[in-house]
C-alpha cells in the first residue's frame, strides 16, 4: 500500500484525534460526539489485537463497547497505519453489527435486485471510509447509522424504481377512471382500523402501482389526499393528479385487498 | 464558512433530522428550508416511507450474515486493491520533471551528463519545449533508469501543456505567451552550442525519423 507522508504522523503531545474536515450545512466542521472522542482515545494506544477484541463487544451496555463510529475511525488509523489484517478485522465488525439492517430493508425486493442493492449500499459507505485522501467518509465518523440510512434509502430508490419497471402490475388511471366513471360507482376515502393497517400490510406487495404507493402513504403515513397547506406535500400533488384520480386509485387498492382477505379465508375488513 | 449547499448534505442532516421514520411535518419543515431540493426530499422520503412499510417480497432467500459480510467484505478488497493501484500511479505521475530530478537525488547537470545532454536541453525538456514525439526512446529509457519512473509516465508528461519559453524571463514588455510551436529534438541538439560534438552526432544518430529510433 501507498503511504501517504502527510497521513503518517503519529499524534504528538498527548493523543490529538485526527481532525475532521467536512462542514455541516450551517458551516462548521462536523464535530464527534464526545462519547465517540472517549472511545476512540481508550483504545487508540492498545495494540491492535486488543483494539479488535473490543471491536468485537456486541453489547452496548458494557463499559468497553465501542460505537460504530469509532470503529470507522479506527479503519482510516489502521489503514494509514498500512496494518491491512486489522483494517479487514475491522471492517468485518462493522459489517457483523450492520449488513442484517441493509439486507432488511431491502426485503421486499427480489432477491437479485436485493443483493446488489445491498452491494451498493456496501460500496457507497466503504468507498468514502477507505478512501483517506479524502474526507468525504468524516460523516460516518459522526452519525454512522444516519448516514447507513441515508445510503439504503439511495439505493433503494434505484432499486425498488427498476423492479417496478420490471412489474407488469401497472394500471392505466385514465383508462381505469373512464370505466369507473361510466359506471358511477362512488369514491370515498375509506377509513382504516389500526387491525385492518397491520393486516392489510402483508398484501401490499399484491397491489399494482402507483396505486400501491398512494396507499402506503395514504394510510402509513398519514399522507392527506389534498391538502390545504400549500406547503404541505399532498399525494395529488406528489403524484400530479386530481384527488378524485387518486380516491379511486385507493378504492380499486381497497377492492384488491378485500378479494385477497376473502381468499385468505378471513372477513373482508369493512 | 459559506459554502454552496449540496443535496448531499441536506439529505444527510434530513435523515438525522427525521429519525429512524419519515414524518411528513419534517417534511413539509425541510422543504420550507431548502426549497430548492423540494422534489428530492419528497422523492426521497417517498421512497423511505415504501422501505419502512412493504412486507417482503415472496419466494426470497434467507441470507445468513455470514453470506452477507463475506460479499461485502469482497467489496472492501475490491476497493482497497483499486486504492492502491490509484495511489501507486499517482506515486509515479510527473508533475514537474525538474522536481523529480531533487527527488531523486541528482542535480541538473547531473543527470544531463548521465543522458549525454545538456543541461539546456534537459531544461526545455523540463518546461515542455521540445515536441514529444521527436523525443528518442533511448532517452526517455534512460530518464526512467535515473528517475525510477515509467515509460508511460515521462512520455506523459512531455505531452502536457507547453511551458514557458526560455527566453522569455528576458522580455518584460507584454506578457509572455505559452510556446506554441515545440522544438523538435533533434533540430535543439543541432542548435546546442553546450554539447561536445561526440555527444551530438550520439544523439542525432538517431534522427532521421526513424532507422535507430
Amino acid at each position: 500500500m501507498a503511504r501517504h507522508p502527510e497521513l503518517t504522523q503519529p499524534p504528538k503531545g498527548g493523543i490529538k484525534l485526527r481532525p475532521l474536515k467536512h462542514r455541516a450545512l450551517d458551516g462548521s466542521l462536523y464535530q464527534r460526539d464526545q462519547k465517540v472522542e472517549e472511545q476512540i482515545i481508550s483504545v487508540i494506544l492498545l495494540d491492535a489485537s486488543s483494539v479488535i477484541k473490543r471491536a468485537k463487544i456486541r453489547s452496548k451496555g458494557s463499559p468497553d463497547f465501542l460505537k460504530e463510529e469509532v470503529i470507522v475511525y479506527l479503519i482510516r488509523e489502521y489503514l494509514i497505519r498500512q496494518d491491512k489484517a486489522t483494517v479487514g478485522a475491522l471492517c468485518e465488525i462493522l459489517f457483523r453489527r450492520c449488513s442484517s439492517y441493509i439486507k432488511y430493508k431491502f426485503l421486499s425486493l427480489d432477491d437479485a435486485l436485493s443483493e446488489q442493492a445491498f452491494s451498493e449500499v456496501i460500496r457507497d459507505v466503504m468507498d468514502p471510509i477507505l478512501d483517506i485522501k479524502d474526507n468525504n467518509g468524516d460523516y460516518f465518523q459522526v452519525r454512522f447509522w444516519s448516514g447507513l440510512r441515508r445510503k439504503t434509502i439511495d439505493a433503494g430508490r434505484k432499486y425498488y424504481t427498476e423492479q417496478k419497471k420490471r412489474a407488469k402490475k401497472t394500471i392505466n388511471d385514465e383508462e381505469d377512471m373512464a370505466i369507473h366513471d361510466k359506471i358511477g360507482e362512488e369514491i370515498q376515502d375509506t377509513a382504516l382500523s389500526a387491525e385492518d393497517i397491520i393486516f392489510c400490510r402483508q398484501a401490499l406487495n399484491i397491489l399494482p402501482e402507483p396505486i400501491r404507493t398512494a396507499f402506503v402513504l395514504r394510510y402509513y403515513h398519514g399522507w392527506q389526499i389534498e391538502s390545504d397547506d400549500p406547503e404541505m406535500e399532498s399525494i395529488s400533488d406528489y403524484f400530479g393528479k386530481t384527488s378524485r384520480t387518486i380516491r379511486h386509485w385507493l378504492t380499486q387498492a381497497h377492492k384488491i385487498l378485500r378479494k385477497w382477505h376473502r381468499g385468505e379465508g378471513k372477513e373482508p375488513y369493512s | 464558512m459559506n459554502k454552496e449547499i449540496q443535496l448531499e448534505d441536506v439529505l444527510d442532516a434530513y435523515v438525522e433530522a427525521t429519525g429512524e421514520t419519515p414524518d411528513r411535518i419534517i417534511l413539509r419543515e425541510w422543504i420550507r428550508r431548502y426549497p430548492k431540493f423540494r422534489r428530492e426530499l419528497i422523492e426521497f422520503t417517498v421512497q423511505w416511507s415504501l422501505m419502512e412499510t412493504l412486507p417482503p417480497s415472496e419466494g426470497t432467500k434467507a441470507v445468513n450474515e455470514d453470506t452477507l459480510v463475506l460479499r461485502a467484505m469482497s467489496i472492501v478488497s475490491d476497493r482497497l486493491h483499486a486504492l492502491d493501484l490509484r495511489d501507486r500511479a499517482e506515486e509515479l505521475e510527473i508533475s514537474d520533471l525538474l522536481e523529480e530530478i531533487k527527488k531523486a537525488g541528482l542535480k541538473i547537470n547531473n543527470l544531463a551528463k548521465q543522458c549525454d545532454l545538456s543541461t539546456a536541453i534537459i531544461t526545455k525538456l523540463a518546461k515542455r519545449l521540445i515536441e514529444p514525439t521527436s523525443i528518442p526512446e533511448r532517452l526517455i529509457d534512460c530518464l526512467c533508469s535515473l528517475l525510477q519512473k515509467k515509460p508511460e509516465n515521462i512520455r506523459e508528461y512531455f505531452q502536457g501543456a507547453a511551458g514557458w519559453p526560455l527566453s522569455v524571463r528576458y522580455c518584460a514588455i507584454a506578457p509572455p505567451e505559452p510556446q506554441e510551436e515545440r522544438e523538435n529534438f533533434f533540430d535543439a541538439i543541432r542548435r546546442e552550442r553546450t554539447m561536445d560534438e561526440k555527444q551530438r552526432q550520439l544523439w542525432l544518430s538517431y534522427d532521421t525519423r526513424g532507422t535507430n529510433r
